[in-house]
């Protein structure tokens, strides 16, 4: 039986009171903590039961929620207690600021979650979805592996991949096509899709194929939108375009973009570099050099190089039952290299006495590798005639310092000469039909009659080539400045510029940028120009607005003056190159033709080169750029066929003396042939650029730093894809963390029990 | 107890003592308190007494030594006019005494006996007042010998009754004044805190010093229980039945929590605040307390 307490007055009793009254507020504010532990842990025990998942993308920031929210209730619940054991408004106010500081960033997180679609994603893995299948169809994907193209591997788990997709999903099929995007109407439709992909050589790039199929998953009528990507990785592919990409990735987080990595991890590959052309035009009986690289990536050894030329046959192309027939090609150069991983192999064919003509060839690799495609360059080459030259010169000027530069006697002998000169007085020129020149030279000129500037003018205008040197015969200026002179000449002469000095001054050659120039890059500093003096020279009044300064003299002055008239090009030089060097009672106005020296043999040939050749087509291109070709009609009716690289043709008629092929994406030779005159051939070549079949991957923290870490999943095999398809589509669990909560939550709630239970027994 | 009882001869003899050191103890203690609020005392030489070890050798007066061949020191007394009051708390709570030797009232009294002592000793009017909820009984201010007759009388016949306002009490004591005056308050201030605390800051704003001797018994201060209680407020009647041992410490605590709080608003007010209980001799402790303010 329970001893009846013993009765005491004690005024003091207020303090047991309060005691008490602390003691009870402390007591009540540990059941509630109990209680709250034992509730935290029964409910996360029943959360992870109900296995909650969510966005594999955003489960870091899951997590980080956790442990704020966490946070935020216990310093809430220090706060309370603070507050309740009356320890101190600054340490509650603090506790209880950052409490709120928590509380708000969870909140924010929250609805950040719910902005992107990160909350509520509890199972639904078979709910239907917007998916865009992203073939890489660049050409490097024509790389063979185990007998299998890495195309094939894109296209085998593509079509794996449709049938994994949920019911009623859309599903949209994208290459590098540049075409319309669309989502495929039924599935059969996808399926024939990746079927029919093929590898593009001038595709889209991929940026761009990712923008795009963002923007068509954009328009996906499901909730749940998915990229795939397959590719090979090769850093070629991520080029061009890229920070709009990612620019792109950051706006499109609520997109689940899987990477399927189809690429080989150790390419081997070995190919040919970008072919240099000596010259695409030639004279006839003149000499063409081809340089080129092997190169080879993850296999070093030997390799056979050839060098082919087609037959030049007037006949072929021709269509026989349907199919194009081509000229036959003819071995004409082989060589062995032995090529080092990464160290380019160099390799030079010479071609010589080609008849007049296009002539279409290829340097290739003999044998085969993973990706033959860079294993064969192809190149067009023109021969013609010597190109006339008209040369037309005053009595007293001296010719043959150009003829001779142009086209050498020993050349002339031989037929190689490049150039062929006819010379002419002045008085002479009216009577010549100068459309049967390429090129003119007029040397140290006179003032010419109105009737002869607008003859040259409408040379010039129709695609010759005009040279004019003045000299010590401009005698009157104002004969230079007229209507007709200003129309062809970059500007008029305005005065002698002259130096007593012996030494004089000599031509300059700081910038070799103007294509006439352009022979001269590499050995422009090995030129001696100042052996070659020049004393005097005319000096230009205002240039007009088209013309460009091609060479200046050392005293800065213009030397040579380009101006483009119509189709053709003027060159005017500021001295003579006719002036007699061996009158003593009139010096030289230079001495630049001194014993033909090679110095300005070449600047002659180069100028001469580049007028007479002025719009004549380009004949060697890259994939993808539209192509320009000159062609004259001999009628107007006058028909052309277009013989295709990929066997195909099309009948076609220029417009006004221009064929524009703007699809120029199969590798090869493109021939226009005259319908009416087999003879009439044009032709051009169109490569790869050697760049674009280089095999070097992009590694994944290159491609973490474009994507974005954890914005992406890079699978390689279908064990892979079916993983990061199931973590992204219904997320990552939370399972094993909620299980971890619950442990934690009893483990402190069994401390704190036993800390408030023992204190209360004592 | 009767008067005598309070000026027993050991008491006496305490007092005494501290008169006769009132080179440190009158200049340290009085002066200290009033010499802020009055200027102008002087001190006058009184008398002369024995020395005693411990007085200051400076103070010995050497003709005396001359003439009789024995140390005497120069006794001074300051000239002030201080009034003083004893304000004692006459709630029922201050008769409580757990030992039953002396309520905190008894303490009480013997503590404003000798102040009153000190106080007539060196002529400073020296008046009672006693409160429970208001101003129960009040002698006016005086300096004569016979005044701490006629306040221990009075003192000895009141006992203890009933609750306590503290706050209205001393509100009442500040419309009573007429000067500034030396407030020596007595009580257990089991009352509630702010109340007290709003009472003492009209005491200073009417320009008084105050002195606040917190009486508590030994039982209140210690909570001596070993056993279940079944412990009862003598004022508010209220009954708590407590577990002795598992209250001491937290109870101490809050004692103590209690008189550290006093002690700060004491401080910030200006207020002398001294706590003390019915096991502490209360010579002692005044001398203490003296010693203390003299050191300040």
């Amino acid at each position: 039986m329970r001893r009846r307490p013993k009765h005491q007055v004690f005024p003091a009793l207020r303090f047991v009171t309060e005691q008490r009254q602390t003691n009870q507020r402390r007591l009540r504010l540990r059941h509630w903590l109990l209680l709250a532990l034992r509730c935290g842990a029964l409910a996360a025990f029943a959360s992870a039961l109900a296995r909650p998942t969510v966005a594999a993308a955003a489960f870091g920031d899951w997590i980080i929620f956790g442990i704020l929210f966490l946070a935020a209730v216990g310093t809430a619940w220090l706060a309370i207690a603070a507050w309740s054991a009356e320890r101190g408004l600054l340490l509650v106010g603090l506790l209880g600021s950052v409490g709120l500081a928590l509380c708000i960033a969870c909140l924010v997180m929250f609805l950040r979650f719910r902005e992107h679609g990160a909350v509520g994603m509890l199972g639904g893995e078979e709910a239907p979805v917007s998916a865009v299948l992203l073939f890489d169809t660049s050409p490097r994907m024509q790389y063979q592996e185990a007998d299998q193209s890495r195309l094939q591997v894109a296209q085998e788990h593509g079509r794996w991949l449709l049938s994994q997709l949920p019911d009623d999903s859309e599903i949209g099929v994208l290459g590098g096509d540049r075409g319309p995007a669309s989502f495929a109407l039924d599935r059969t439709l996808a399926l024939q899709s990746i079927d029919s992909l093929q590898t593009i050589n001038h595709g889209e790039s991929l940026p761009a194929a990712i923008i795009r199929a963002h923007d068509l998953l954009k328009t996906g009528r499901h909730a749940r939108h998915e990229l795939y990507l397959f590719t090979d990785l090769t850093s070629a592919s991520w080029r061009s375009e890229l920070d709009q990409t990612l620019t792109q990735f950051d706006e499109q987080e609520g997109i689940l973009l899987h990477v399927v990595d189809v690429g080989s991890t150790q390419p081997r590959n070995a190919q040919i570099d970008d072919i240099s052309l000596s010259q695409e035009s030639l004279a006839k009986n003149g000499s063409l050099t081809l340089r080129t690289n092997v190169l080879a990536e993850g296999t070093g050894g030997e390799w056979s190089v050839e060098l082919l030329l087609e037959d030049q046959d007037p006949q072929r192309p021709i269509i026989v039952d349907g199919k194009p027939v081509l000229p036959e090609r003819k071995l004409r150069g082989q060589q062995t290299v032995s090529v080092g991983i990464d160290s380019p192999q160099p390799v030079e064919f010479s071609l010589a006495n080609l008849g007049p003509g296009i002539h279409h060839g290829e340097i290739r690799l003999r044998g085969h590798d993973g990706l033959d495609l860079d294993n064969v360059r192809y190149f067009t080459i023109e021969v013609t005639d010597a190109w006339p030259v008209l040369v037309a010169a005053s009595p007293t000027a001296v010719t043959s310092y150009l003829t001779d530069a142009l086209a050498p006697l020993r050349l002339r002998e031989t037929g190689e000469a490049r150039f062929r000169c006819d010379v002419v007085d002045f008085a002479d020129v009216a009577e010549i039909d100068l459309m049967g020149y390429r090129a003119a030279a007029l040397l140290d000129p006179a003032p010419l009659t109105q009737r002869q500037w607008r003859q040259l003018t409408d040379f010039v205008q129709r695609g010759g080539g005009l040279a004019i040197f003045l000299g010590r015969e401009v005698k009157d200026i104002r004969e230079f400045s007229t209507k007709a002179a200003e129309d062809l000449l970059p500007g008029p002469p305005k005065r002698q510029w002259s130096t007593a000095s012996a030494e004089g001054i000599f031509m300059s050659l700081r910038d070799t940028s103007h294509p006439a120039l352009r022979f001269f890059q590499p050995i422009k500093d090995s030129l001696a120009w100042n052996q070659f003096p020049i004393y005097r020279h005319w000096t230009l009044g205002q240039l007009t607005n088209d013309s460009v300064i091609v060479m200046r003299y050392s005293n800065d002055q213009p030397a040579i003056i380009e101006r483009v008239v119509g189709a053709g090009r003027v060159l005017l030089m500021t001295t003579p190159i006719s002036d007699p060097l061996n009158i003593p009672t009139r010096p030289a106005w230079n001495v630049l033709p001194t014993d033909m020296d090679p110095t300005f043999f070449m600047l002659i040939n180069e100028l001469f080169e580049y007028l007479a050749a002025g719009n004549r087509n380009v004949l060697n291109h890259f994939v993808g750029q539209p192509v320009s070709l000159t062609v004259p009609k001999s009628n107007e009716n006058e028909r052309f066929q277009l013989f295709i690289p990929s066997g195909s043709w099309q009948d076609t008629r220029p417009e006004e003396d221009q064929l524009t092929v703007t699809f120029t994406d199969p590798l090869g030779w493109y021939r226009l042939r005259s319908e009416s005159a087999r003879d009439r051939q044009w032709g051009f070549a169109v490569n790869l650029p050697a760049n674009e079949t280089r095999l070097d991957r992009v590694d994944t923290k290159t491609l973490d730093s474009w994507l974005g870490t954890g914005k992406y999943h890079l699978a390689r095999d279908r064990s892979e894809i079916n993983r990061g398809i199931v973590e992204a589509r219904i997320g990552r669990e939370l399972y094993p963390w909620l299980v971890t909560l619950t442990a934690l939550l009893l483990l402190v709630e069994s401390l704190v029990a036993n800390r408030f239970y023992h204190e209360a027994a004592q | 107890m009767s008067v005598e009882q309070y000026l027993k001869p050991e008491v006496i003899e305490q007092i005494s003592r501290l008169d006769l050191r009132a080179q440190f103890v009158v200049q340290g203690f009085l002066q200290g308190l009033h010499a802020s609020p009055f200027h102008g005392f002087s001190v006058e030489f009184s008398e002369h007494r024995r020395y005693a070890t411990g007085d200051d050798p400076k103070d010995i007066d050497w003709l005396v030594y001359a003439k009789t061949d024995k140390f005497y020191v120069k006794k001074f007394e300051a000239e002030t006019n201080i009034t003083g009051y004893l304000v004692m708390d006459l709630s029922e709570s201050m008769g409580f005494t757990y030992r039953q030797k002396l309520t905190k009232f008894d303490y009480a009294i013997c503590l404003a006996a000798a102040l009153c002592y000190l106080m007539i000793h060196q002529q400073d009017p020296v008046g009672l007042v006693t409160f429970d909820v208001g101003i129960r009984e009040s002698i006016r201010p005086k300096s004569k010998r016979s005044q701490i007759a006629t306040i221990l009388s009075v003192l000895s016949r009141l006992k203890p009754a009933g609750r306590t306002d503290i706050r209205a009490s001393l509100g009442q004591l500040v419309a009573m004044l007429r000067h500034r005056s030396l407030i020596m308050i007595f009580s257990d201030l089991l009352t509630d805190r702010e109340r007290l605390v709003e009472g003492l800051r009209w005491l200073r704003h009417g320009g008084h010093d105050v002195i606040l001797f917190h009486i508590l018994d030994e039982a209140e201060v210690t909570f001596p229980f070993d056993d279940v209680m079944q412990l009862e407020d003598p004022e508010t009647g209220e009954s708590m039945e407590v577990d002795g041992p598992g209250y001491r410490d937290s109870y101490r605590q809050a004692v103590e929590d209690f008189r550290e709080s006093l002690r700060k608003e004491a401080f910030q007010s200006g207020v002398d605040y001294v706590p003390l209980d019915t096991s502490m001799q209360f010579d002692k402790a005044l001398i203490e307390y003296l010693h203390s303010r003299r050191g300040r």
